[in-house]
C-alpha cells in the first residue's frame, strides 16, 4: 500500500509546521472574537480517528459544526465552528469519552 | 524515441517465493541491467556489472537529487532531497528501506530486492553515509524477499550497518508511520497522532524512509551522474521533466504479466505490446489506491502524463481490465477487498468501506444507482489516520466514472451479460498467472 503511505507522509512533510501555524492562528482569531458570531473560521477541531468510538457527545454539544455520519462518527464543518461559543467547544473537547476530540492539531 | 522493444525476459535467478514474477524492460534497462546475463544477487557480480560505488557528502548528494528531481517511488512522489533536508538536526538519523508492498498488483520492490538487491542496498548505503546514519533498516513482508535480502547482505562488507525486519503481510504495513510503528515493536498500524518520520521515526530518531525503488534509482544516479541519468526518460521524449526509468508492475488481461522497467514517457501502446495486453475496456493505474482510466493507447506513462489523464501513476501498478470481463463486478470485488484490508482502527473506514462495497455490489446487481456509492465515497474521504479510506474512495469514484456506460447498462438490465473474470487480482498468485 504504497500510495497512501507516502501520500499522508508527504502531505504533512510538504509544509512542516504549516498546519500547526494555521490552526493556532485560527484559534487566536476566534479567541479574540469570542463574543462575536459568524467568525469565518473558528478554532481547529480535530478527531483522532483511532480513538473515536462514535459516542456522539460532540454532535450534541456543537450542533452548528458537528454532524454525525451514517455510522455515528462526527463530521466537522470548520466554517460552523465560528458560530459555536468557545466555551462550548472546550466543553465538548473535555467531554469526549474517548479523548478523541482535540483543539488544535 | 524508443527503437528497441525487447521481449519481456525472465531473469535467470529464481528467488524463493517470487520465482514466478518475470522481469523485463522496454529499451535500455537501468536497475535490472545485466540481470539477464548473470546472477546479480552476488555482490562481486553486481560490482563487475555496475562498477564501484562512491558515497558523496550530504551537500553533493542533495545537489545530485535536486538535479535529477528524484522522487519517492512508493506512490506519493515526494522529493527524496526534501526528506533529507527535513531531518531533525542534532540527532543521529536512521534510514529505512520500505520493501513492504501490500498490494497484490505491485511486485516491483519484491522483484528488485530478490533479483538485484545490491542496487537497493547501495542506495541506502549512500544515504546512510551522507547523513551519518546510525543504522539502516530494511523492512519487508514477503518471506522469500527476506531470505534474498539476508543472503545479499551476507556478501557485503558494510553488512553490519543493516538490519532486516519482516512485518505482517497486510495492506497497511507499508504505510510509512505504520511501518515505523512495526519497527518500534508496536502493532504495524498507522498511529492516530500525526508525527513526521523525519522528526521522530524509528526509536524516536529522525528517519529517512523511502521506497526500495527510490534507493535503487539513487544508486543508479550516483553512478551515472545527473546527465547520464537523464539520458533516458520523459525529458528526452516529450519535454516533460521526468528523467530516468520507472518500474511498472503490469497485470490483468495480459499474456505476460510482470515487472517492466521503462523510460518515463513511453506510451501505453508500447507497454501493451510488450506484455501482450488483450483488448481492454479500462485500466487501473497506481494500484487499488489509484484510479480507473480509459485505455488511451497514447497515454503517456509518466507522473505528469497520467496526471493529465486524471489519474496517478502511484507506485507503478498497471492493470488491464479486458473487454471480456464485467468491469463493474471487478470494481465491486476489489471494493470488498479494500474494506477487508482496513485495519479497523478508525470508524469511518471500518464501517464506511464495507458500506461502500455493498453499494457497488447493489449497483452491479441493478438494485441501486450510483448516487449512494458516490455519497459514501465522499463521506469516508479524509477521515482516517492514514490514506486508506481516501484511496478506496478514489478507486470507486474513478471506476464509476470510467464505467459510466456499464453502470447504466446494469441499472437497466441488472447485468451486462459478462461474468467477473478476475482480471483485477486479489493475490500475487492470481496477478502473475497470466490470462489463459
Amino acid at each position: 500500500m504504497t500510495s497512501a503511505t507516502a501520500r499522508s507522509d508527504a502531505g504533512s512533510a510538504r509544509h512542516p509546521g504549516s498546519a500547526r501555524h494555521a490552526e493556532s492562528a485560527g484559534h487566536a482569531e476566534s479567541a479574540g472574537h469570542a463574543g462575536k458570531r459568524d467568525t469565518a473560521v473558528g478554532p481547529a477541531l480535530t478527531v483522532d480517528w483511532t480513538r473515536c468510538d462514535g459516542h456522539g457527545l460532540c454532535a450534541a454539544l456543537l450542533p452548528a459544526s458537528v454532524q454525525l455520519d451514517d455510522w455515528g462518527y462526527p463530521q466537522i464543518d470548520r466554517t460552523g465552528i465560528g458560530r459555536e461559543r468557545l466555551g462550548d467547544v472546550k466543553r465538548a473537547v473535555s467531554a469526549c469519552p474517548s479523548l478523541a476530540l482535540r483543539l488544535g492539531g | 524515441m524508443i527503437t528497441v522493444l525487447d521481449p519481456l525476459r525472465t531473469a535467470l535467478v529464481p528467488a524463493g517465493s517470487l520465482a514466478a514474477i518475470p522481469v523485463g524492460w522496454l529499451g535500455q534497462p537501468r536497475l535490472f541491467a545485466g540481470a539477464d546475463r548473470r546472477d546479480l544477487t552476488s555482490y562481486s557480480n553486481h560490482l563487475a556489472e555496475h562498477g564501484p560505488l562512491t558515497t558523496p557528502t550530504s551537500a553533493v548528494l542533495l545537489a545530485l537529487l535536486d538535479a535529477a528531481r528524484l522522487t519517492g517511488r512508493g506512490g506519493a512522489a515526494f522529493p527524496l532531497a526534501a526528506k533529507i533536508r527535513a531531518l531533525r538536526p542534532r540527532a543521529r538519523p536512521v534510514v529505512v528501506v520500505n520493501g513492504c508492498e501490500g498490494e497484490p498488483s505491485s511486485a516491483k520492490d519484491a522483484a528488485l530486492l530478490s533479483r538485484v538487491p545490491h542496487q537497493v542496498l547501495d542506495g541506502a548505503a549512500v544515504v546512510a553515509a551522507a547523513v551519518d546514519a546510525r543504522r539502516v533498516f530494511v523492512a519487508v513482508t514477503d518471506p522469500g524477499v527476506e531470505v534474498a535480502v539476508r543472503r545479499a547482505l551476507a556478501g557485503r562488507p558494510d553488512r553490519d550497518r543493516f538490519e532486516v525486519h519482516r512485518l505482517p503481510d497486510r495492506f497497511v504495513s507499508g504505510e510509512a508511520r505504520a511501518l515505523i510503528a512495526g519497527l518500534n515493536g508496536d502493532v504495524a498500524v498507522p498511529p492516530g497522532r500525526r508525527t513526521l518520520p523525519t522528526d521522530h521515526g524509528v526509536g524516536g530518531a529522525p528517519t529517512v524512509l523511502s521506497n526500495a525503488e527510490t534507493f535503487a534509482q539513487l544508486a543508479t544516479l550516483v553512478r551515472l551522474g545527473p546527465d547520464g541519468f537523464a539520458r533516458h526518460g520523459a525529458s528526452q521524449l516529450s519535454g516533460l521533466a521526468e528523467p530516468g526509468t520507472v518500474l511498472l508492475t503490469v497485470t490483468g488481461a495480459v499474456r505476460r504479466p510482470g515487472v517492466v522497467e521503462v523510460p518515463y514517457g513511453v506510451e501505453l501502446s508500447a507497454l501493451a505490446e510488450v506484455v501482450g495486453a488483450q483488448p481492454s475496456q479500462a485500466l487501473v493505474i497506481g494500484g487499488y489506491h489509484g484510479g480507473w482510466l480509459r485505455p488511451d493507447p497514447h497515454l503517456v506513462l509518466s507522473k505528469a502524463g497520467v496526471a493529465a489523464a486524471g489519474g496517478t501513476l502511484g507506485a507503478g501498478a498497471v492493470m488491464f481490465v479486458g473487454d471480456q470481463t464485467c468491469g463493474l463486478s471487478e470494481l465491486a470485488r476489489v471494493a470488498g477487498w479494500l474494506a477487508d484490508q482496513s485495519a479497523r482502527s478508525c470508524g469511518p473506514c471500518a464501517f464506511g468501506l464495507p458500506a461502500l462495497a455493498e453499494d457497488v455490489r447493489a449497483l452491479a446487481a441493478g438494485r441501486a444507482g450510483p448516487a449512494v456509492a458516490e455519497r459514501h465515497a465522499r463521506m469516508v474521504t479524509g477521515r482516517g489516520a492514514c490514506g486508506h479510506p481516501d484511496g478506496a474512495a478514489r478507486f470507486v469514484l474513478s471506476g464509476l466514472a470510467t464505467l459510466a456506460d456499464e453502470v447504466r447498462t446494469h441499472q437497466s438490465y441488472g447485468s451486462c451479460g459478462r461474468a467477473d473474470q478476475a482480471h483485477l487480482p486479489m493475490t500475487r498468485a492470481q496477478a502473475f498467472r497470466g490470462v489463459r
